[in-house]
């Protein structure tokens, strides 16, 4: 083990290697300062700089990309009171309330130090329980698998970004989704509509930048340009005075609430352990438990240190908790934690139980470039001071959607090397769009989406290697262990509505848009409301349906379980839609996300015309050719710029892709159908 | 109109830019960079095996009149090899698209699965590799005879663990199975389709899986830390054999039967062009792929990763692979009917 360690010591402290964790980390951290962006886009950005780099390199600037983000997001919250990411979420509660005290550095130090002493405890325990990770992971069959997958599945439902409902309603999507493709069962083909690109089913890396990245710059073309440090000036005023005693004040009171600190590193840890719940939900349920077993609750939500210890503790713990399951058994435990598998499997690596007899220098790589990371990104939220990322806070959003979008396609590109998938990154990002209008969780559709073929597969290995019984599936004590952890979530969270508490939730969601429902209102006139409301939930409800008739045509097995969940999926669909009939009520925003302006209008018409020339473009022409044609394009209808300008912005983004991909990192680029 | 007339300017210089920045060629040329697909994901025998070679390949095209070619190799998975074949069946035969072709699993997707290519159509260039496949058996069943464990299938199938439905350690063991029970002996298996040879692996050393039909080298690794071993090779002289120092009895075949299962269970590694390559071109890459793949630089590294060339040249490779086209089609009824 030591050998090992002093291998990745050598690795880390080079020039080089310290140059890629900056990189990784200040790239990361200034995206996730900014609203809506967070560690995974700015890991999805760095991710075709990894291509021409050996493993440990990648590690290097991708591991330090995924802690740092998660410090950046906490800015963002603290000074808009908007979550720089959905991680972010409950640092809202106390951080922003503090902010407007005029006590913003003070915050900033608490959820800096805070981050910093959770993300090292994390990965120290990570440290501690590496002997023991091959035999762990030799507990996990499939059987086992099936059981943790479902667990994950569960817990993130209860969790999600919307109302458990939704959640669900959105985790069936995702399942279905992940039916689309070569049957794991049958291997038959399902769903493909005769194309065989879509035999090896939706790759993740499109689905990835679909649903989040392009996504949210469609929602950022279609909104008015503007500057989200609104507020920034007026409480900044407050925060000049004594700016280096709130950073020692807010670092000791971190210290002083040390039962808050580790409550919520260990929750955090755990929670990260378990795959496809991660941090939002450990930022949500920390949260809740800090405040439950505090004896003066009074301040809670008014600005308290233990608020905002409890969040950016927990979230950040995740990340060491993450590496578990991703290390240890080749499963991610979150969307970060799949790209740095994507990458293991790149260079060559396959994550499992030989990882620690065959690759354990990497395991070092990674747990020292997350421990910097996330040393330097508190460093930076400490010390580079409130003016500077009052400024990277307030940089016009439009402007980055370009960048966003191409950046966005060469991941695709390059990942798999097929340009149908631009189609399939740009298609899902329209569904991505829909869900977020319609409240649907995208964070439950794609870890479904990533899960569901894992838990088809395992599902049916179980049963043959119990001979056709179902038995086996309560057999090891292991699958025991975890099907009571299941009921117990269930039965926790049953017990939790039965009293009626809503506690956090309501606090930090961003506003409830009610659909006006008169009391004295016929039910037609509320039908005709909820379709007029609810037509993507309708749409979506509809898609389930006809999974559910091309199931009927699938020979056997490969029918199940697409049946099975289409069923269950279309029975959650319907319950979304009459709940909001009965209620009358759209639900919350999707916690973690900006409020952007989305009406049919002009604008709105123009960027969904951009996305499909951008689209077009570079599928015909190449990612070069179409970066330049479509930023050019962008600059010139989308923003005020001028054509000089927008012809020099246009030009020289496609020569940077060109140089720093092509030249530089001898990438090769798509270039073009025609 | 000026605001109108400035930005077609723009658009316009920019189409052309760009439009000189891209002119497709039609034949291979010095300069051209020559793209190796691999049609399974980075870190398996078939990625390793190709980044292995290209730098070699590389050399072989700069020293051999293409000075400033390159060769890059590219994953493009899915579909159990589909989507690759797809993608270069469907490419210019111009030499600057390969692919490093698994002919087991692309006869399959082919005759079996209905997908629209025809693996008899490629230009095959050369053989990189194939390694022999056998019975590798879970050494907690505590069997250490052939009889012994033909006895148990009989008495309760064995688990087979295969790396998915319709891969080649899923395809052999049917025909093997076939064949023995045309030679009057039963050898019922219960398939449990896995995510690949690694799941299979951690499944054995579960005590899960009981069998599966795997490579000498996938397994070497667990053969010393006593996961298992293999009971049986399929003949006892010849370069097979001598592969297989492991195999303890040899399986009571007729000899042609041996022959073609033999053929059956090879695992091969060969590159290949799109179909209608010219036959001056073929020839240019045979020849280059001939020096890279002699090299003894390449021959001694793959050796020591367990991998080792067994290169065939492009007319060689072709014979073998019709060979195994010609099998498919006899077991096609049976294979498609166990499949389904």
């Amino acid at each position: 083990m030591f050998e090992s360690l002093s291998a990745a010591l050598a690795v880390t402290a080079t020039p080089e290697g310290l140059f890629l964790i900056g990189l990784g980390c200040l790239i990361a951290f200034i995206l996730g300062v900014m609203p809506g962006l967070s560690s995974t886009e700015g890991m999805i950005i760095l991710l075709p700089f990894t291509f021409s780099l050996g493993l440990n390199e990648s590690m290097l600037l991708l591991s330090s990309a995924y802690a740092a983000g998660f410090v950046g997001g906490a800015v963002t919250s603290i000074f808009l009171g908007i979550p720089g990411s959905s991680v972010s979420l409950a640092t809202i509660i106390d951080g922003s309330p503090l902010h407007r005290q005029g006590r913003t550095s003070y915050a900033i130090s608490v959820a800096s130090v805070s981050s910093a002493v959770a993300g090292i405890m994390s990965l120290l325990l990570v440290v501690v329980l590496l002997p023991f990770m091959e035999p762990i992971s030799l507990l996990f069959g499939p059987v086992e698998w099936f059981a943790f997958v479902l667990l994950g599945l569960v817990v993130l439902s209860f969790a999600g970004e919307t109302t458990m409902l939704r959640g669900l309603f959105s985790a069936g999507l995702g399942l279905l989704a992940g039916t689309v493709g070569l049957s794991v069962v049958a291997g038959i083909p399902r769903y493909t509509m005769g194309m065989t690109e879509l035999w090896g089913g939706i790759p993740i890396i499109a689905a990835f930048v679909g649903l989040y990245p392009i996504a949210e710059a469609v929602f950022m073309a279609a909104s008015r340009p503007r500057a989200l440090g609104q507020t920034f000036d007026e409480a900044d005023r407050g925060n000049k005075a004594g700016h280096g005693r709130q950073l020692l004040d807010g670092a000791r009171d971190t210290f002083r609430n040390a039962n808050a600190l580790s409550v919520s590193t260990a929750l955090g840890w755990f929670i990260g352990v378990v795959p496809g719940v991660g941090a939002t939900f450990a930022n949500f349920m920390a949260y809740m438990v800090v405040k439950g077993l505090s004896r003066d609750k009074s301040l809670f939500g008014r600005g308290d240190p233990r608020g905002l210890i409890a969040s950016e503790a927990s979230n950040n713990a995740t990340v060491g908790g993450a590496l578990i399951p991703a290390l240890a058994l080749g499963i991610p435990g979150s969307l970060n934690t799949a790209i740095l598998l994507g990458v293991f499997m790149l260079n060559g690596v396959e994550p499992g139980a030989n990882i620690f007899s065959e690759n354990m220098e990497v395991t070092w790589v990674i747990l020292l470039a997350t421990a910097i990371g996330t040393l330097l990104a508190s460093g930076l939220a400490l010390f580079i001071g409130s003016r500077v990322l009052g400024s990277i806070s307030r940089i016009q959003q439009a402007s980055i959607v370009p960048v966003i979008v191409f950046i966005s396609c060469l991941a695709v590109l390059l990942a798999r090397g097929n340009p149908f998938d631009l189609f399939l990154a740009f298609g899902l990002a329209a569904i991505g769009v829909m869900m977020k209008v319609f409240r649907l969780s995208r964070l439950s559709f794609v870890i479904a989406l990533m899960l569901g073929p894992l838990v088809e597969s395992s599902f049916f290995q179980g049963l043959s290697l119990g001979r056709g019984s179902y038995a086996i599936f309560v057999q090891s004590p292991a699958a025991i262990v975890i099907w009571l952890l299941i009921v117990a979530c269930i039965a926790m969270y049953a017990s939790y509505h039965a009293r009626g508490s809503t506690a956090a939730h309501g606090i930090v969601a961003g506003g409830r848009r009610q659909m006006s429902s008169p009391a004295n209102s016929s039910l037609w006139q509320r039908v005709f409301r909820l379709v007029s409301a609810e037509w993507g939930t309708i749409a979506f409800n509809c898609v389930s349906v006809l999974f559910f008739i091309g199931a009927f045509g699938l020979r056997g097995q490969a029918g199940d379980f697409p049946m099975a969940v289409s069923t269950l999926t279309v029975v959650l669909g319907l319950a979304v839609l009459f709940v909001a009939l009965r209620d009358g009520a759209q639900g919350d925003l999707e916690p973690g996300e900006v409020d952007y302006e989305l009406g049919w209008n002009l604008r709105t018409a123009l960027a969904v015309g951009w996305f499909g020339l951008a689209l077009a473009v570079t599928y015909a022409f190449g990612i070069v050719f179409g970066a330049a044609v479509a930023s050019l394009a962008y600059f010139l209808f989308l923003t005020s710029v001028g054509p000089t300008y927008a012809l020099v912005n246009g030009l020289s983004f496609s020569l940077f892709i060109w140089v720093v991909f092509k030249k530089l990192a001898g990438l090769p680029l798509y270039s073009g159908m025609f | 109109v000026k605001r109108l007339v400035q930005t077609l300017s723009a658009i316009s210089a920019a189409v052309l830019l760009a439009l000189a920045a891209s002119s497709p060629s039609v034949a291979l040329e010095d300069g051209d960079v020559i793209r190796i697909i691999v049609p399974y994901s980075a870190g398996g025998g078939f990625d390793a095996q190709a980044r292995l070679a290209a730098p070699y390949i590389e050399a072989a095209l700069q020293e051999n009149g293409y000075p400033n070619s390159n060769v890059v190799v590219e994953n493009l998975t899915g579909g159990g090899g589909a989507i690759a074949n797809m993608f270069v069946y469907s490419a210019e035969p111009d030499g600057t698209t390969l692919l490093m072709m698994d002919p087991e699993s692309s006869i399959w997707l082919q005759t079996v699965g209905g997908a629209e290519f025809d693996v008899g159509e490629y230009g095959i260039i050369a053989q990189q590799s194939a390694e022999a496949m056998g019975v590798f058996v879970n050494s907690q069943l505590g069997f250490d005879s052939m009889d012994k464990l033909v006895e148990r299938a009989q008495s309760e199938p064995l688990l087979m663990g295969t790396s998915g439905r319709g891969a080649v350690d899923h395809i052999a063991p049917l025909i093997l199975q076939k064949m023995l029970s045309d030679a009057g002996v039963e050898f019922p298996v219960q398939y449990v389709h896995m995510s690949g040879v690694s799941d299979v692996m951690a499944s054995m050393r579960r005590g899960e899986v009981e069998v599966m039909y795997a490579t000498l080298s996938s397994t070497v690794a667990a053969i010393k830390q006593g996961v298992g071993d293999y009971l049986f090779t399929f003949e006892d002289h010849g370069p097979l054999a001598d592969r297989w120092p492991h195999g303890r009895d040899v399986l009571k075949l007729p000899p042609e039967q041996v022959e073609r299962l033999t053929a059956a269970s090879y695992f091969r590694r060969v590159y290949t062009t799109p179909p209608g390559v010219d036959e001056e071109l073929l020839q240019t890459l045979r020849d280059i792929f001939e020096i890279a793949l002699n090299n003894e630089e390449l021959i001694k590294k793959s050796a020591d990763s367990n991998r080792p060339v067994m290169f065939l040249n492009g007319a060689d490779a072709e014979a073998a692979i019709d060979q195994e086209i010609g099998l498919a089609k006899e077991y096609e009824e049976y294979l498609r009917e166990q499949l389904q």
